[in-house]
C-alpha cells in the first residue's frame, strides 16, 4: 500500500517537471517567463533544489495519507526509543511516538509556518520599502533609520525575547512573530529598487500621461521589483524554517505535542547517544529544506538577473 | 496662433553641502528662457549635452517643477495649476523620450502601454479601447497584432514608435520630442522623423523638438532656438539661422556639421575648452571664454548680452554683432577696446 502511495507522489512530481519543461521550451515567441525558466533550467543544482522542494511540499501535503502512525499517539510505553525497523521506519522517540509520522507532520507544520510568515514579511516589507522609496525625503530617512534600528538587533535574540514574554505561543502568534521580524531586509531591497526605478523614463511617461501616484506604484514600480522580491522570499523561507526550528528547539516555538522539525530534534537531543534516530532524521529533512530553499533562491536570482533579461 | 508661451523659465537645482545639508549654491540648468510655439509649428531646441534643453522640456510639462517663470498653454497658466487640473491638462501636452529602452515598462505589453492614457483619461474602454490601440499602432507604422508583445521583442526604432503611439493616444496638441532619434541608427532616424512629420500634418500637432544634432533639426523644425548654458542665445527661422547664424556659438556649431563632399571648401571653427559648469557660469556673456568673434574684448565678460532682434524675426545674444542695444559708449565704460562688427562666416555647401 505504502509503495503505491509513494509511486503516485513520484508520478505527480514527474508530470509537474515535464509540464515545466514543455512550458520553458515551448514553441512560438519568447515571453519573459520562458526566458527565465529556460535559464533556471540550465542550473543543475537549482533544478535539483526545486525538485526537492516540490517533493517535500507534496509529501508534507499528503502526510495524513503517507503517515504510518498517528504522530502524537503513544504507541506503547515499551516501544520508547525503539530503533528504526521495517514497521517503524525512523524508530520511536522517548515517549514511544513514531518518528517517521512525526517528521512528515512536522515538515508540514514547519513549511506552513515558514510560507505564511514569509508571505506576511514580503507584503509588509514591500509596502514599507515602496512607500519610503517612492515618497522619499524626510519620511524615507525616518523610515529607513527605524529599519536600521530593528536590523541592529540579532533576530534570534529578538525572537527569544518575544517568545519568552508571551509563552506559550499558539501557532498563529508564532507565524505573526516570525513574519513581523523578517521584513526589514525586504523593505531595504524594495526601497533601493524603487529609488532607481522611479527615475526611469517610463515613470516620467506615466506621469506625463496623467497617472496618479498610486497607479504609478502599482502598474510601473511593483511589477518591476517583483523578481528580487521573489528571490528574497525564497531565501527568506529558509531563514524562517531555521528560526522556527531554533525556537522550537529552545522550547518556545510550536507547543508540544504538535510536531515540528525543531521540537522533534529537541525531543531527541537528550538521547543522542542511545537513540540517535530521533534527532537525525528531522535534522536531515531540515538541512535539505533549508539548502533547497537557498539553492532555488540563488538559481532564481541568476535566472531573473535584469541585466541579462531586460534588453 | 500661439499655443505655448514660455517666459523667463528657470530651473535651478540646489547644491547642498556640509552636515546640515545647507544650500551652498545652485546649478542653473535653465536660466531664464522665453519662447513661443504656435499651433502646428515645430520649434527646434538645440545645444550641447548639459546645456539644459532636456530640463527645459520637462519643466514645461512640469515633470520637473520650475524654479520661476511663466508657462501659458492654450491660455492656461500651467504653473498655477493644482495637481488635479494639471493631471487633466496633461492630456493636451505629451512627451516622447530619448531612450526607447527605459521609457517603456518591460512588464507591460506595448498594447497595455499605449492603452494606459486611454484608461487614465477615460477616453475609451473595453473593445473600443482595443480598437483604438490597434488603430494607433498602425498609425505609427506597427502592426495591430504587435499589441500583445513585450518591449524586449522590438528594435529601438519600433519601441520609439510605441512611445509615439502612447503619446498620441490621448490626442495631444503639443508634444515635447526629447531627442527622439538620438539613440537610433541613422537609417531609422529618418523613418522616425518622417513619421513625426506625417503625424504633425495629420493631427495639427505642435512640437518642441529637442536635439543636439543640427542637421536633424534643419530637416524638421520651422524655427530653431540655440541654447548654451541654460540660456537661449539665438532664435530664428530655420532656413534663416542656417543661412546667416549671428551668434558666434551657432556659427561654430554649424561649421561642425559634416558636409558630404570631400572637396568642399570649408572653414571649421574649432571651439576651445569645455562647456563651463552651470553651477559656476562665466560672468557676462556665458560663451565669452570660448568665443571666436574677432571683436571679443573685456566688455564681453562684463555685460550679459540681451537676446535682441538683429534681423526681422531673428534674435541673437551678442553685443559684438550689429545691431545692438548696448551702445559703444556703454561697452567702452565696461572696458571694451574693439567696436562691434557684423561677422558672418561663409557656410560650406555640398
Amino acid at each position: 500500500m505504502l509503495a503505491i502511495r509513494w509511486l503516485c507522489a513520484a508520478a505527480l512530481i514527474a508530470a509537474l517537471c515535464a509540464a515545466l519543461r514543455r512550458f520553458a521550451h515551448g514553441s512560438g515567441r519568447t515571453s519573459r517567463a520562458r526566458v527565465v525558466l529556460a535559464r533556471y533550467a540550465s542550473h543543475p543544482s537549482a533544478v535539483i533544489a526545486l525538485v526537492a522542494l516540490i517533493v517535500l511540499y507534496v509529501v508534507s501535503a499528503f502526510s495524513p495519507w503517507l503517515a504510518t502512525h498517528d504522530p502524537i499517539e503513544i504507541l506503547a510505553q515499551a516501544l520508547a526509543n525503539h530503533p528504526p525497523s521495517r514497521e517503524l521506519l525512523f524508530g520511536t522517540d522517548f515517549a514511544g511516538r513514531d518518528v517517521f509520522s512525526r517528521v512528515l507532520y512536522g515538515t508540514r507544520i514547519s513549511l506552513s509556518v515558514a510560507l505564511l510568515a514569509t508571505s506576511i514579511s514580503v507584503v509588509l516589507g514591500t509596502a514599507y520599502g515602496a512607500t519610503a522609496g517612492f515618497i522619499g525625503g524626510t519620511l524615507d530617512t525616518v523610515m529607513m533609520r527605524l529599519v536600521d534600528a530593528f536590523l541592529s538587533i540579532p533576530r534570534i535574540v529578538l525572537l527569544i525575547a518575544i517568545g519568552t514574554l508571551w509563552a506559550p505561543l499558539s501557532i498563529t502568534s508564532l507565524i505573526l512573530i516570525l513574519g513581523l521580524t523578517a521584513w526589514f531586509g525586504t523593505s531595504r531591497l524594495v526601497r533601493a529598487e524603487v529609488l532607481s526605478l522611479k527615475e526611469r523614463e517610463m515613470v516620467a511617461a506615466a506621469r506625463a500621461l496623467g497617472a496618479r501616484d498610486l497607479a504609478i506604484v502599482r502598474r510601473h514600480l511593483l511589477p518591476n521589483v517583483l523578481s528580487p522580491v521573489i528571490v528574497a522570499a525564497t531565501l527568506g523561507v529558509a531563514g524562517v524554517i531555521v528560526n522556527e526550528a531554533a525556537l522550537s528547539f529552545l522550547g518556545i516555538g510550536i507547543p508540544d505535542p504538535t510536531p515540528s522539525l525543531g521540537n522533534i530534534i529537541h525531543d531527541g537531543t537528550p538521547y543522542l547517544a542511545t537513540a540517535w534516530w530521533v534527532a537525525l532524521f528531522p535534522g536531515i529533512v531540515l538541512v535539505i529544506t533549508a539548502l533547497a530553499c537557498n539553492l532555488a533562491g540563488d538559481g532564481l536570482r541568476d535566472a531573473m538577473d535584469p541585466r541579462q533579461v531586460d534588453r | 496662433m500661439t499655443l505655448l508661451s514660455v517666459r523667463d523659465l528657470t530651473k535651478h537645482f540646489p547644491i547642498t553641502g556640509g552636515v546640515m545639508r545647507r544650500v551652498i549654491g545652485a546649478v542653473r540648468a535653465v536660466d531664464g528662457i522665453s519662447f513661443d510655439v504656435a499651433q502646428g509649428e515645430t520649434l527646434g531646441l538645440v545645444g550641447e549635452s548639459g546645456c539644459g534643453k532636456t530640463t527645459a522640456g520637462r519643466a514645461i510639462l512640469r515633470l520637473i517643477e520650475p524654479t520661476s517663470g511663466e508657462i501659458f498653454f492654450d491660455g492656461t497658466d500651467v504653473r498655477a495649476l493644482a495637481k488635479e487640473p494639471l493631471r487633466k491638462l496633461r492630456r493636451k501636452m505629451q512627451i516622447v523620450f530619448q531612450d526607447p529602452f527605459s521609457s517603456l515598462n518591460p512588464r507591460m505589453t506595448v498594447g497595455a502601454s499605449v492603452r494606459e492614457g486611454l484608461t487614465i483619461h477615460k477616453l475609451a474602454e473595453g473593445s473600443a479601447a482595443d480598437a483604438r490601440v490597434r488603430q494607433l499602432l498602425e498609425e505609427v507604422g506597427l502592426r495591430a497584432e504587435h499589441a500583445t508583445r513585450y518591449p524586449h521583442e522590438f528594435s529601438g526604432g519600433q519601441r520609439q514608435r510605441v512611445g509615439i503611439a502612447r503619446a498620441l493616444a490621448v490626442e495631444p496638441k503639443f508634444i515635447v520630442c526629447d531627442e527622439p532619434v538620438s539613440a537610433l541608427d541613422v537609417s531609422v532616424q529618418a523613418q522616425v522623423i518622417n513619421l513625426l512629420q506625417d503625424l504633425q500634418r495629420a493631427h495639427g500637432l505642435a512640437y518642441l523638438f529637442i536635439a543636439h544634432d543640427l542637421s536633424v533639426v534643419e530637416h524638421i523644425a520651422d524655427r530653431v532656438a540655440v541654447m548654451y548654458l541654460g540660456r537661449i542665445v539665438e532664435l530664428a527661422r530655420a532656413d534663416e539661422l542656417y543661412a546667416m547664424p549671428l551668434m558666434p556659438y551657432t556659427q561654430a556649431l554649424l561649421s561642425a556639421i559634416p558636409v558630404p563632399d570631400p572637396d568642399a571648401k570649408r572653414e571649421r571653427i574649432v571651439l576651445r575648452g569645455d562647456v563651463p559648469s552651470p553651477a559656476n557660469p562665466p560672468s557676462g556673456c556665458p560663451f565669452h571664454p570660448r568665443c571666436q568673434h574677432p571683436q571679443k574684448d573685456a566688455a564681453c565678460s562684463a555685460i550679459v548680452p540681451p537676446l535682441e532682434l538683429k534681423e526681422p524675426n531673428h534674435w541673437a545674444a551678442c553685443i559684438k554683432q550689429l545691431p545692438t542695444r548696448i551702445s559703444w559708449e556703454e561697452q567702452q565704460s565696461a572696458g571694451a577696446t574693439r567696436p562691434p562688427e557684423r561677422i558672418v562666416p561663409v557656410r560650406a555647401t555640398a
